[in-house]
């Protein structure tokens, strides 16, 4: 979206050449991270943009306040935000990233603002009631697929949207 | 991990029947667990839907991110969507944030037996501050809903 000719050339960020600089220097065994070389099959489209129910899931470390903020430590819990809720009342609990500009302003892991002014502009077509949330800095894979993957998939399998935006951090 | 764990979910929801897009501003990470699709977001982690206070600029990458939608993708399809970060400071040392706040040099820390400067992680909950956790302890609303 930057089309001027000062736009930066440097690659983007190579954060797993970045990890294993970090564990090779000290001293640990690298980190498996996760591969698939086998695409998956995409789910059917249900119903055009215009017309679709769209469901946010972030991986900041965002909470509702009330609720119980997140660990930082393998935490495989989620959290159900309901998508009227201001974002002034979002907090973030996580780790691996400089918090400050989400606390400032949480649309930048969590753009439920966002999402609102897409439905009242007609580019789609409601929010499911509820988004999801969790602390995606889990290290243990075989934990996260076994623990948080399922409370994600039941949590949509509960909101039926005919479209999920995921964010990481 | 955060970019392993939102891949491996997007996998899992369009494998139980959910279309997904994803914003990624880890490319690498995103591609090596082939997220079905993908928009890259060229920013330091913690602004994967944009710059703070720039709702214009966030608008453009949420909407593009759901039109991919349409344009008829093959799974594990990265877009790039042309954004960009001001400046490219921050590439000396991305992961410096995951650092201990006393070690947020931009300095890589690649020379040998380099202590371990991470983060320590919790058990507990990281309340963002003290309010919050009065409201959660006082049993205002429980941990999922």
């Amino acid at each position: 979206m930057n089309d001027d000719d000062t736009a930066p050339v440097l690659p983007p960020a190579d954060y797993l050449a970045e990890t294993r600089a970090l564990y090779d220097s000290l001293g640990y065994t690298p980190y498996r991270w996760a591969e698939h070389t086998e695409p998956v099959a995409l789910a059917p489209l249900r119903r055009a943009l215009g017309q679709s129910r769209v469901m946010l899931i972030g991986s900041g470390g965002v909470y509702r306040h009330g609720q119980v903020a997140f660990a930082t430590k393998d935490d495989t819990s989620i959290r159900l935000i309901d998508t009227d809720t201001p974002s002034a009342d979002l907090r973030t609990a996580h780790f691996a990233y400089d918090q400050a500009d989400a606390r400032s302003d949480p649309n930048c892991v969590y753009p439920l603002d966002r999402l609102r002014e897409l439905v009242a502009d007609g580019v789609i077509g409601s929010l499911a009631p509820q988004a999801a949330s969790f602390m995606g800095g889990i290290y243990s894979i075989r934990r996260f697929e076994a623990e948080t993957v399922p409370l994600l998939v039941d949590a949509c399998r509960a909101q039926e949207p005919d479209l999920v935006l995921l964010v990481p951090v | 991990m955060c970019h392993q764990s939102v891949g491996l979910t997007a996998r899992a929801l369009e494998a139980a029947g959910f279309p997904t897009v994803t914003l990624t501003s880890a490319w690498s990470i995103t591609e090596r667990v082939l997220t079905p699709r993908a928009l890259f977001v060229d920013a330091p982690l913690g602004h994967t839907a944009g710059p703070p206070h720039e709702p214009d600029v966030g608008r453009g990458i949420v909407e593009m991110a759901l039109g991919l939608i349409d344009v008829g993708l093959e799974s594990g399809s990265i877009v790039d969507s042309g954004y960009r970060w001001p400046n490219d400071d921050w590439k000396a040392a991305p992961l410096r944030w995951s650092r201990r706040s006393e070690d947020r040099s931009t300095e890589r820390h690649d020379g040998p037996a380099a202590a371990d400067s991470r983060t320590e992680r919790s058990d507990e909950p990281q309340y963002q501050n003290d309010d919050d956790r009065r409201a959660a302890e006082s049993g205002e609303s429980d941990r999922q809903a």
